[in-house]
């Protein structure tokens, strides 16, 4: 059971270690860099930072996400069905999966006549 | 059939890194941080989830919670924007509101009824759980896409999975919807609303004559 | 699969198409008044086909269309409708003190889209369409617990249903994990098998524990009722009504449905653990109740202790314990209704509180009449609808010898007397302020007429009562 993953396993070891490996090389072997407060103060004439600069962005791009993880939920569910098609299509279970597919196609219809997707 | 040791130890190692990143994600400050523990800990979960021969399951704990519900985490949290001053007391304190907890009272509160429910569950599991035959299931496919799809889809007119299969596209509609009514507002007055920041002070232009005064 | 055979599912079938069009036709009305006609017309229509349609049985893949199931969805059906007319105000500029309500279309098709996982939860043959009928079942109200724009308490009414049905979910889910592993299938009738054959199994029993504590906190039932207060107060009052009868007829459906047939074996077993959250509850909400100035504050408490009440029926036999359920939803439902087009009545004015109901029988007598009775019903006052179903949640206790209970029942209804009183008494001997007379339109004045009708029809006359305990018996 376990060896038939083992390589993918493996594989995934392999990712980690890359990206770990790498950051710890470069600051192993990179340039130290030497922090002090002079460096964070602006440059002569410059103005002092008045507020963090990391602002909080438009609410409009949670919607994309949030209906993006509707759909991936949905391409889940739609996964196995693939997978099996050409054995399952003659099951009588493409009616099944034709009633799920037309309800969320209903609901994208919604989204675009809703105009959710449209960026103003 | 016994267990080899490379499932032991994976098991093993996996369920330590499982519980000490989702540790580190209650007790760390710094949500984002929070944030990415909690991918770390989703990692070895479908890690185990394989070892269960639940290799789709596992595949699916990565790609969903791991790909794109922690993005969506990621993303109300830089919308959120706490600053490091919010975090200091993310056991919520008692601060204001009625009968609410302090984090210590509220932490020992939690353990007691963990640890009541532990000692009352824990034996009889552990009793159910030796009685279990260690046989591991011998079904060809158990787990995987194939015999998932034919649990699924064969058969549809008996099978009792159909309407739930059904009953998910529901879930999914009422989802979208309630997505869009809580993210859209209409007319020009929502239109603002609609690139709100969560905290009103910071629509304010950035700068300020006072910041502009010398100090 | 012939079309003829798809005839009992008619209304399952009727109830999505309902959903869809109305969800649809929002997209182009302007004012949302065809989603609202398109949404009642529908409803009644669904009810009379439950009531008068197609009685046969039927299974569908592990869905079951069954008489008693029938009632059930007439029950979510009819609520459902009383919340959609309850609603009309709220949607009109000015109709309401609060604010407006927007965007009706999707407010009516998340209900009637919780009313179909309502339907699925009363007619699953399986545990996985029993979790999902719940959860679609809870699902819309965490959206529609936030509905009212720009009020910070229905926003925390919101996150903290969805904080709240999202632990209760995973309780469920984990029990139900806890119930596969035990018997190894999900079905309810292997289900039944497996438990009746070894009804001692720790495994199992870790199910019921995790499933009553899920199901518990989605019926409000003390000691895990905390949310109930937040989220009534803080969600639009058509919420409000919908979460304490359909909701809360749902809840009781789903324990109904778990603990009547597939875990019936361990039922008296479990009669401890029913009774002290009987007696919890009961204490809890009438308690609770007597201090509250907020009208959705007070229904929420006050449903608390109905939960009590209700859960005594967990101690009957079978049969009699789920017509004494259906009867005495009803007879909740019709009194809450009542209660809430009264709170509709008075928000449009001013807040709905105890205070905004001051001299109310000088601004519209008839009213405060009708409000008399809705007390009356609660506190289980003869003759009225609130007597007889708490007199069958009562006798189908008594039924199994829990005396004791049924006295300390009885004894709660007496002190919830007090605290009901305390509205009748705002309402008549409270000093008003400056009372306008208050206008009912046409559609408010049937509505609040064919309520205060069903009160007393259904205190008097026991014949629904039979035929509720005939169909929901079987």
């Amino acid at each position: 059971m376990l060896s038939e993953y083992l390589s993918f396993i493996l594989y995934g070891f392999l990712v980690v270690a890359t990206g770990v490996g790498a950051i710890a090389l470069s600051s192993l072997l990179g340039p130290k860099k030497t922090y002090s407060k002079v460096k964070f103060e602006p440059y002569e004439c410059g103005v002092d930072q008045t507020e963090n600069p990391h602002k909080p962005f438009a609410l409009k791009f949670y919607t994309f996400a949030l209906l993006f993880i509707l759909f991936d939920i949905e391409t889940i569910f739609l996964l196995p069905w693939a997978y099996g098609f050409k054995r399952l299509l003659h099951t009588g279970t493409l009616p099944a999966v034709l009633f799920f597919l037309v309800l969320l196609g209903l609901g994208l219809f919604y989204i675009i006549k809703t105009r959710a997707l449209e960026w103003e | 059939m016994p267990v080899s040791p490379v499932v032991e130890i994976t098991f093993a190692l996996s369920a330590l890194v499982i519980l000490l990143s989702s540790l580190a994600v209650v007790l760390v400050k710094n949500p984002v941080r929070a944030t990415l523990l909690l991918i770390v800990a989703f990692i070895p979960t479908s890690l185990v989830y394989i070892l269960l021969q639940a290799a789709f399951v596992g595949i699916l704990q990565i790609l969903v919670y791991a790909g794109a519900i922690m993005m969506l985490f990621t993303f109300v949290i830089m919308m959120i924007n706490p600053s490091p001053k919010d975090g200091e007391s993310p056991a919520g304190g008692s601060e204001g509101g009625e009968g609410g907890f302090s984090g210590m009272r509220g932490a020992l509160i939690g353990l007691l009824v963990v640890g009541a429910l532990g000692a009352l569950l824990l034996p009889k599991v552990y009793h159910a759980a030796s009685q279990v035959s260690v046989a591991p299931v011998t079904k060809p496919g158990f787990g995987e896409l194939s015999s998932i799809s034919a649990l699924l889809f064969e058969d549809p007119a008996n099978n009792p999975l159909t309407v739930s299969f059904e009953l998910i596209s529901f879930l999914i509609l009422v989802g979208i919807i309630a997505a869009l009514n809580f993210s859209r507002r209409k007319g020009a007055e929502a239109r603002m609303e609609n690139s709100i920041t969560t905290r009103p002070t910071e629509a304010l232009p950035i700068l300020q004559r006072e910041a502009l005064e010398p100090k | 699969m012939t079309l003829a055979e798809f005839t009992p599912l008619l209304p399952d079938l009727l109830l999505l198409a309902l959903a869809l069009a109305v969800l649809k036709i929002d997209l182009w009305s302007e004012d949302g008044e065809a989603g609202f006609h398109l949404t009642w017309i529908g409803l009644a229509g669904l009810a009379l086909l439950l009531a008068f349609g197609s009685r046969s049985d039927a299974v569908f893949a592990d869905y079951h269309i069954t008489a008693a199931s029938r009632v059930w969805k007439l029950l979510f059906t009819l609520a459902t409708l009383a919340t959609v007319f309850l609603s009309r105000p709220y949607f009109r500029a000015g109709g309401n003190a609060r604010g407006t309500l927007a965007k009706s279309g999707a407010f009516f098709g998340l209900l009637l889209l919780c009313m179909q996982g309502m339907f699925a939860l009363v007619s699953a043959g399986n545990l996985i369409v029993f979790y999902l009928g719940l959860e679609l079942a809870t699902m819309p109200i965490y959206a529609l617990a936030a509905y009212q724009p720009r009020d910070a308490d229905s926003a925390e009414a919101g996150s903290k249903y969805v904080l709240m049905g999202g632990f209760s979910s995973a309780l469920t889910l984990f029990g139900i994990s806890f119930l596969y592993g035990a018997t190894g299938s999900l079905g309810f009738p292997a289900l039944e098998a497996a438990v009746r054959a070894a009804p001692a199994d720790p495994a199992l029993w870790g199910g019921i524990f995790f499933l009553l504590g899920g199901l518990g906190f989605k019926l409000a039932m003390a000691p895990l009722h905390m949310w109930a207060p937040d989220v009534y107060q803080g969600a639009p009052t058509p919420v409000m009504a919908f979460l304490s009868v359909a909701s809360k007829a749902a809840a009781v459906a789903a324990l109904a449905t778990l603990f009547l047939s597939p875990l019936n074996a361990v039922r008296p077993d479990l009669a401890p653990c029913f009774a002290a959250a009987a007696v919890l509850s009961m204490v809890a909400g009438n308690l609770g109740a007597m201090r509250q100035k907020d009208l959705r504050r007070f229904v929420a408490y006050s449903s608390v202790a109905q939960v009590g009440y209700m859960l005594l029926a967990m101690l009957g036999e079978g049969d009699g314990s789920r017509a004494a359920l259906v009867y005495n939803l009803v007879t909740y439902g019709v009194t809450g209704f009542a209660l809430y087009f009264i709170m509709g009545v008075i928000g449009k004015e001013g807040p709905e509180t105890m205070s905004g109901l001051r001299g109310l029988s000088r601004r519209h007598p008839g009213l405060a009449v009708l409000l008399v009775l809705c007390m009356f019903s609660l506190a289980g006052v003869p003759p009225l609808a609130g007597f007889l179903g708490k007199f069958m949640l009562f006798s189908a206790a008594a039924a199994e010898g829990h005396y004791l209970l049924v006295g300390i029942a009885v004894a709660n209804a007496v002190v919830s007397f007090y605290y009901y009183m305390l509205v009748v008494k705002e309402a008549y001997i409270a000093p008003p302020g400056e009372a306008a007379a208050i206008r009912l339109r046409p559609l408010q004045i049937m509505v609040l007429w064919g309520l205060g009708l069903a009160l007393l029809v259904l205190g008097v006359c026991p014949a629904p009562a039979d035929w509720l305990a005939r169909a929901a018996g079987n």
